[in-house]
């Protein structure tokens, strides 16, 4: 086998653990439960004084309990919810929403959530390694040492602490809104990413303003150490400009960092829910917390489904573009 | 070793201002938070024992809630909590990464090891947020303190392993590991005599980071209402404040002590711990030569 | 016109420098690792610098190269080179732009030691080759480059398809061979060689040497050879000089030094050459090099040296000269001994 497609199916194969495990987790914490879901789902229902006539009720009903399956073996339950989540996609109506059904809130937050958690990982990552760079090879030591103290300060403050600190900022220092995107008729997908963009400018500032310290401290270490590899000072020798070498410092330091993108996803996903939530922007960590003020289980368990959905799709997409920017995957070599 | 070698004594350590400061920091907070609590005669986290959002001022010196709680009591109460939560995690789950990371690291078994560096690698990529914030939100009504912190630590400890497994598998392939092998030392003396206190340097490093963690998960869930809300820790105050408006209203000190306190612990610790780091190494390049 | 007189391409004239180290901002250590070298590189010649790890000869290289970048300084001396045109430029007093820009692979070229890590990892070898033009600001042709490389490669008989290869899919003998002809892409007058054939196997060591050999005698280019292994210098060699603490301690005619080395030191080196038929014990020399931030007093070999004399510990040898090409600084031969 090609150990190119070999390094993808493993990647993929990993994906599809994360999933099945997160589906597991979901799984053993809805039949977990304190109590009943199903019949506390209904009886909220009915107590909220919704209009529903005594048919739809049994209809709910009957809905919502072969969702659970409580009165099957736990074997079978799990099949059950497995097929559910995984095939037909049916996760029971959301109570927060209702009558929506929790695949369709989900499905219309996740794009939101996927675009900013991308964004959000590469365009710090990016920052980060790019300003590390920076500071390992300028000659002004000031910019260096204000860049490290900075991100020395910062990376041990919690990013909940951080963001929260730069809203109390925000509005009561510096007295200025919080610049949201009027809606705009859409008519086209395009128009709709460009829509996306602009409500997620905010909190993806906010995200990178935080989210740099760690890529800026490891890629600095790095590319200290690659200065003085051999094939760079080969360049130096042979008459590069500072230019050429700087550009192939980054890159050449940028790979063995790539994994710490991949890895870190799963914080930035953390920072993406509470930004979300605090800018009203409308991805999961928005309906989320929709979730949780209303008590709806459902809407949790498939929020949690997508979750890992998310941040194992995202992770594989940057695992496969791995090969691209490293020939080494492509072309393994003889020695 | 020659005579010249730069030795870094205790003594150097103790009176540095940057290890001196942050200590009495930190101690003072410890202190804030643990001990002067009780002292107090009423529960601080009860509603309505105090005027409703007064600014600071001499009888209140952080100012008090518009649930009638007076800051200056609420505070140590919340960095009490928040900081046990925290410990808990970071010594369940370096426990678990040190277990995991050290048995695939040294174990020789080719598929033990790919077992569990791969379950490894799937625990540091589910989102392990979103997944506490339903155990807590579901299970709020059981929930204690150290219990929060036990689960945090079930769910934190995939990038502590991974950072275990790499420190130990280089380890192993070390020449200073090799010559002690081909020389004859017992491996219970390597691992006493080489592997430990270069250990010892990434334990603090594991304790103090995944605290870290551990407090910025607290601080979102509890945010989102995921949490024992009656509980008082720095993450609930924050909701409070943030459910009743603190921002709009003007009660900025409801919201900007407890975020205060944390960092002035977190950046404390933080200084400390790589204070006590710098020491740890130049003692160990001197020994090891 | 026509005669092809044969003249001095690089003069090094008293040079005297090494590394500055700052400890903390303040405490300040000098690695003295040239001291006082006096040398000549003649057009069409083989000049080789031997001695052992840590004597100075590859700081010696990178100062005549003219890297000379913090924390390697140059302290006194000057090293002289002769234009294409006849002039000559002082190399020290040039910028590292400069040096980049008109004399770098133009002029003078390069041959590191081999490493895993001499090519950048993340460009094929064309790109590798196109890099170099682009650093020099050559108008470049792409295809008249790609048959240039292709020549090139069919010239060190390396097999077509490394042009499109990455570096780590390469031997470390074919990737000596593609640095070699990066190295001479420009058919520089004078290449500085610096261990070029440590870290490969024997046979390939002998294939690149005599690649190095050929390409300089079909252009009568000037090589400065690198090398601890004199073995490696018998073959190569025109001159020879020997460093030792960042001394040259004797320079001469190859065969001449081979048959009479005058200095103990150079007399260790080549005693402990394996020859045919000798079935007696190799001679190895006691001791280590002295450290160079605190270099011994008086001559820098005396620690070492089976001969030692009183004055040897108290003063510096003076250059004896011995005819033409050679001469050796050794109280030894001073006639005052």
């Amino acid at each position: 086998m090609h150990p190119l497609i070999k390094y993808v199916l493993q990647r993929v194969a990993l994906a599809l653990l994360v999933v099945w495990v997160g589906i597991t987790i979901t799984f053993i914490l809805s039949r977990l439960m304190p109590f009943n879901a199903a019949e506390l789902f209904i009886s909220r229902m009915l107590a909220q004084g919704h209009s529903l006539t005594g048919e739809e009720i049994e209809n709910m009903k009957k809905q919502i309990l072969e969702l659970y399956g409580l009165d099957k073996p736990i074997i079978v339950q799990y099949a059950i919810f497995l097929r559910n989540y995984m095939i037909t996609g049916e996760m029971g109506p959301s109570f927060a929403f209702f009558p929506s059904n929790v695949k369709d809130i989900i499905g219309k937050a996740l794009p939101w959530s996927i675009t900013l958690l991308l964004l959000a990982s590469v365009i710090s990552w990016l920052v980060g390694n790019g300003l590390g760079v920076v500071a390992a090879l300028t000659k002004h030591r000031k910019i260096s040492s204000v860049l490290e103290n900075i991100a020395i300060a910062f990376q041990p403050i919690p990013f909940a602490v951080l963001a929260l600190s730069f809203l109390i900022f925000y509005l009561l220092v510096l007295k200025l809104p919080i610049p949201g995107a009027a809606f705009v008729s859409i008519t086209s997908p395009f128009e709709m990413f460009i829509y996306m963009l602009r409500r997620a400018s905010f909190p993806l500032l906010v995200l990178v303003l935080f989210g740099w310290f760690g890529g800026f401290v490891g890629m600095k270490a790095i590319a200290l150490k690659m200065r003085e590899e051999d094939f760079i000072v080969y360049a130096f020798l042979q008459g590069a400009s500072t230019r050429s070498i700087r550009f192939m410092i980054f890159r050449n330091s940028i790979l063995p960092q790539f994994t710490t993108l991949v890895l870190g996803i799963s914080r930035v996903f953390v920072g993406s829910l509470l930004v979300e939530y605090i800018f009203n922007y409308p991805g999961i960590g928005y309906i989320l917390q929709s979730a949780i003020a209303n008590a709806d289980y459902n809407l949790m368990l498939g929020i949690l489904f997508f979750a890992t959905v998310a941040t194992a799709v995202a992770a594989l997409i940057l695992d496969l573009v791995y090969p691209l920017i490293d020939p080494r995957i492509r072309y393994p070599g003889q020695g | 070793m020659s005579t010249m070698a730069y030795v870094y004594r205790f003594k150097e350590l103790v009176l540095k201002p940057s290890f001196i400061i942050p200590l009495v920091i930190f101690v003072g907070m410890i202190i804030y938070a643990f001990v002067y609590p009780l002292t107090l005669t009423i529960n601080p986290g009860r509603w309505y024992y105090a005027p409703i959002a007064q600014p600071p001022s001499l009888k209140h010196p952080f100012g008090t809630t518009s649930t009638g709680q007076d800051v200056f009591l609420l505070v140590p109460i919340a960095l009490r909590n928040t900081i046990t939560i925290s410990f808990v995690a970071a010594v369940i789950s370096v426990l678990i990464a040190w277990g995991i990371g050290s048995v695939a690291a040294l174990s020789q078994s080719q598929a033990m090891r790919t077992a569990l560096l791969t379950l490894t690698d799937i625990i540091c990529v589910l989102p392990g947020l979103p997944i506490l914030m339903v155990i807590f939100f579901t299970w709020r009504d059981y929930l204690t303190i150290p219990l929060i912190g036990v689960i945090m630590g079930l769910l934190g400890w995939g990038f502590t392993a991974r950072a275990v497994y790499s420190i130990l598998y280089s380890l192993r392939h070390r020449t200073f590991v090799l010559t002690s092998y081909f020389t004859g030392l017992a491996m219970y003396k390597i691992v006493l005599k080489d592997f430990i206190p270069y250990l010892l340097r990434y334990l603090i490093i594991n304790i103090v980071g995944t605290m870290m963690w551990a407090m910025g998960n607290e601080v979102t869930a509890s945010i989102f209402g995921a949490m024992k809300m009656e509980e008082v820790t720095i993450g609930t105050t924050i909701h409070w404040a943030m459910y009743y408006q603190a921002l709009l209203l003007g009660i900025w000190w409801w919201l900007a002590m407890p975020i205060i306190f944390l960092v002035i612990f977190v950046l404390s610790l933080y200084i400390l711990m790589i204070e006590i780091d710098k020491y740890i190494f130049a003692r160990a390049r001197v020994t090891w030569g | 016109m026509g005669v092809k007189i044969v003249s001095e391409i690089i003069i090094v004239n008293n040079l005297d420098g090494g590394y500055e180290v700052y400890v903390g901002g303040k405490r300040r250590v000098f690695v003295h690792a040239v001291d006082n070298v006096s040398l000549i590189l003649r057009s069409n010649e083989v000049l080789g610098i031997a001695g052992e790890s840590g004597c100075g000869k590859s700081t010696l290289a990178k100062m005549i190269y003219g890297a000379i970048i913090p924390p390697l300084v140059v302290r006194s001396g000057s090293i002289k080179l002769q234009t294409r045109k006849g002039n000559f430029v002082e190399l020290n007093k040039l910028s590292i732009e400069e040096m980049r820009k008109k004399i770098w692979w133009t002029e003078i070229s390069y041959i590191p030691q081999n490493s895993m890590n001499i090519l950048n990892p993340l460009k094929r070898i064309k790109d590798q080759f196109i890099n170099v033009f682009k650093y020099h600001d050559m108008n470049i042709d792409k295809e008249e480059v790609m048959k240039y490389i292709k020549d090139t490669l069919i010239s060190l008989s390396l097999p077509l398809e490394v042009i499109n290869a990455y570096p780590h899919q390469l031997s470390g003998g074919m990737r000596q061979r593609v640095v070699i002809a990066l190295s001479l892409l420009f058919n520089p007058r004078i290449v500085i060689a610096d261990e070029p054939t440590t870290a490969v196997d024997v046979v390939t060591q002998r294939i690149i040497l005599s690649l190095i050999k050929e390409w300089r005698e079909k252009n009568k280019s000037s090589l400065i050879l690198i090398s601890h292994d004199m073995s490696v210098h018998a073959y190569m060699d025109n001159r020879v000089a020997i460093m030792y603490a960042g001394n040259i301690v004797e320079i001469g005619e190859i065969f001449e030094l081979f048959k009479e080395p005058l200095h103990p030191y150079t007399r260790a080196l080549i005693e402990s050459l394996i020859r045919k038929g000798d079935k007696t014990l190799r001679k190895g020399l006691p001791g280590l090099p002295p450290d160079l931030t605190n270099p011994p007093p008086g001559c820098r070999f005396h620690p070492r040296c089976p001969y030692a004399m009183d004055i040897c510990r108290r003063e510096v040898p003076p250059a004896t000269t011995l005819g033409r090409d050679r001469y050796v600084k050794c109280w030894l031969y001073t006639g005052r001994g």
